[in-house]
């Protein structure tokens, strides 16, 4: 399984959170890839992923955080 | 030019690239050796003065001598508005002319890019072996696997019958010739190194055909049977979705919840990679709901108000192998709020291909909770997007004063599981 969120923050003061939980076993496979960008000044952004693998399967996690020169007093974890 | 001011500039050029001037009484090519004709072309790239010179194979059948003239030509004639595309199978020639830019070409395809110092590799064994890898790939990738030529195909037969507009339809052939181009995502391309769709998929399952009555009957006891169902789809909100499900065709009808205000319930515009119009046999939305190429929800009317919450259920029915592909827009406008649910499920064991793209637009001041759980079972291939756009950029930060500053609020859960093969 493939998420992939494309997050673009584009006003100002935004908050944002996001957050993902997997459980797999067998030979199962997810990947999440999140790319976030904060445009607008003064935005918030959170994210939490988890992931609970049993037997050979596999998890990946892969974010980038893209703050662009406009974006001033951004908190992004 | 008059004739006197261009016999002065090619006698210039030529006492610069030190060529004879007795080579300029002689008519051209006639009796040249290969290193005269190579300073004969040199001399004409220097008069014409190009933008763009292209050198096949210039270091061809010269002496070290000649070489070194040509190259001293070349070199002369290096300036930021002109670019130069040497091309050579010896790194030799890189010795006098000495690259910004290395590109390795393989069986018609550049393999490798590099700086100068790539040339300097080219004649290593690893090099040698990682060129023979790539070649491998390159001729596997001409072949284009099962997978890309199903896909290919599958598009080229529903292209007429998918719906959208003139702008909807171009983008869609921009992005088919662009998987045309490049294929399925493999583990060379960074964002997807760690799922590599090229070998996952194996082959292209037919597309999905419209729900019949059996299917839209399995599909309702599917939920009626139970799963997942996160809390935020139980209360008031989701027995008006149901309700508002149940009056709801294939054509538009506004939904009128019971908190007022409107959002319109839409056949969305496919767009994108491989859009279908149908979402999936028996695939639907909320309860007892029939859903189409996806859900556009679109809040109308400007004010404050909170909108029930919203499920889409996407089941996808059949003990056969299919492809389901769905577009789903969901639009809040301004000072709204949503909680949406999105919900994925597939009967255990069947090897699906579920390609599903949710696009959501925030608003200023509005807020939407958005909760995916995916459900469908250990051998589905669920490939999901979510695009989103929170917030409106303003025309003038001056004219937005602080207290005026618009917050928008969007949080999103993704849950995954997969049942495991009992």
């Amino acid at each position: 399984m493939r998420n992939q969120l494309y997050v673009r923050l584009v006003g100002e003061t935004t908050e944002l959170s996001l957050a993902g939980a997997s459980l797999l076993g067998g030979k199962q496979h997810a990947d999440t890839a999140l790319f976030l960008t904060h445009c607008g000044a003064g935005s918030t952004s959170r994210e939490v992923f988890k992931a609970v693998v049993d037997d050979k399967a596999e998890a990946a996690f892969q974010g980038r955080i893209t703050v662009e020169q406009a974006a001033q007093q951004t908190d992004a974890r | 030019m008059s004739s006197p001011d261009f016999m002065k500039k090619v006698r210039e050029l030529s006492k610069k690239l030190g060529i004879d001037p007795d080579m300029l009484r002689r008519p051209v090519n006639v009796g040249f050796s290969g290193g005269e004709k190579k300073r004969n072309e040199t001399l004409q790239m220097a008069l014409l003065e190009p933008r763009l010179c292209v050198l096949d194979e210039t270091d061809s059948g010269l002496d070290i001598d000649a070489l070194k003239v040509v190259a001293n030509g070349v070199n002369q004639l290096r300036a930021a508005e002109r670019g130069m595309i040497v091309i050579t199978h010896y790194q030799r020639l890189l010795d006098y002319i000495v690259p910004d830019v290395v590109h390795v070409l393989a069986a018609g395809r550049i393999v490798e890019t590099g700086g100068k110092d790539l040339a300097l590799q080219l004649e290593a064994p690893a090099m040698r072996s990682i060129s023979r890898a790539r070649r491998r790939d390159e001729r596997a990738r001409r072949h284009q696997d099962r997978a890309e030529q199903g896909l290919i195909s599958a598009f080229a037969a529903a292209q007429p019958t998918l719906p959208g507009g003139p702008g909807v339809s171009a983008a869609r052939l921009a992005a088919f010739e662009a998987f045309n181009r490049v294929g399925l995502p493999h583990r060379r391309v960074e964002a997807w190194k760690y799922t590599d769709l090229r070998r996952l998929m194996r082959d292209a399952k037919p597309l999905a055909p419209l729900p019949d009555a059996a299917a839209k009957a399995e599909a309702a006891s599917a939920g009626a049977a139970g799963g997942p169902r996160p809390a935020a789809a139980r209360g008031g909100g989701w027995a008006a979705s149901r309700r508002s499900c149940r009056s709801g065709g294939p054509r538009t009808r506004p939904y009128h919840p019971p908190h007022g205000g409107g959002v319109r319930r839409r056949r969305a515009a496919a767009a994108g990679l491989l859009a279908r119009r149908i979402a999936g046999r028996g695939a639907r939305a909320g309860a007892q709901c029939r859903l189409r190429p996806g859900w556009r929800l679109h809040r109308r009317r400007a004010g404050r108000q909170r909108h029930p919450a919203v499920h889409l259920a996407f089941v996808t029915t059949g003990d056969t192998p299919q492809a389901v592909f769905s577009r789903s827009r969901v639009v809040l406008g301004a000072e709204a709020q949503l909680a949406l649910v999105e919900t994925h499920e597939a009967k255990a064991g069947v090897e699906h291909q579920v390609n599903v793209a949710l696009g959501l637009l925030v608003g200023d001041k509005a807020q939407l909770d958005h909760v995916k759980v995916t459900g469908e079972g250990s051998a589905v291939l669920h490939v999901g997007s979510l695009v989103a756009s929170v917030g409106r950029r303003r025309a003038s930060a001056r004219a937005a004063s602080p207290s005026a500053a618009p917050r928008c609020a969007i949080s999103s859960m993704c849950a995954s599981w997969a049942r495991r093969r009992s």
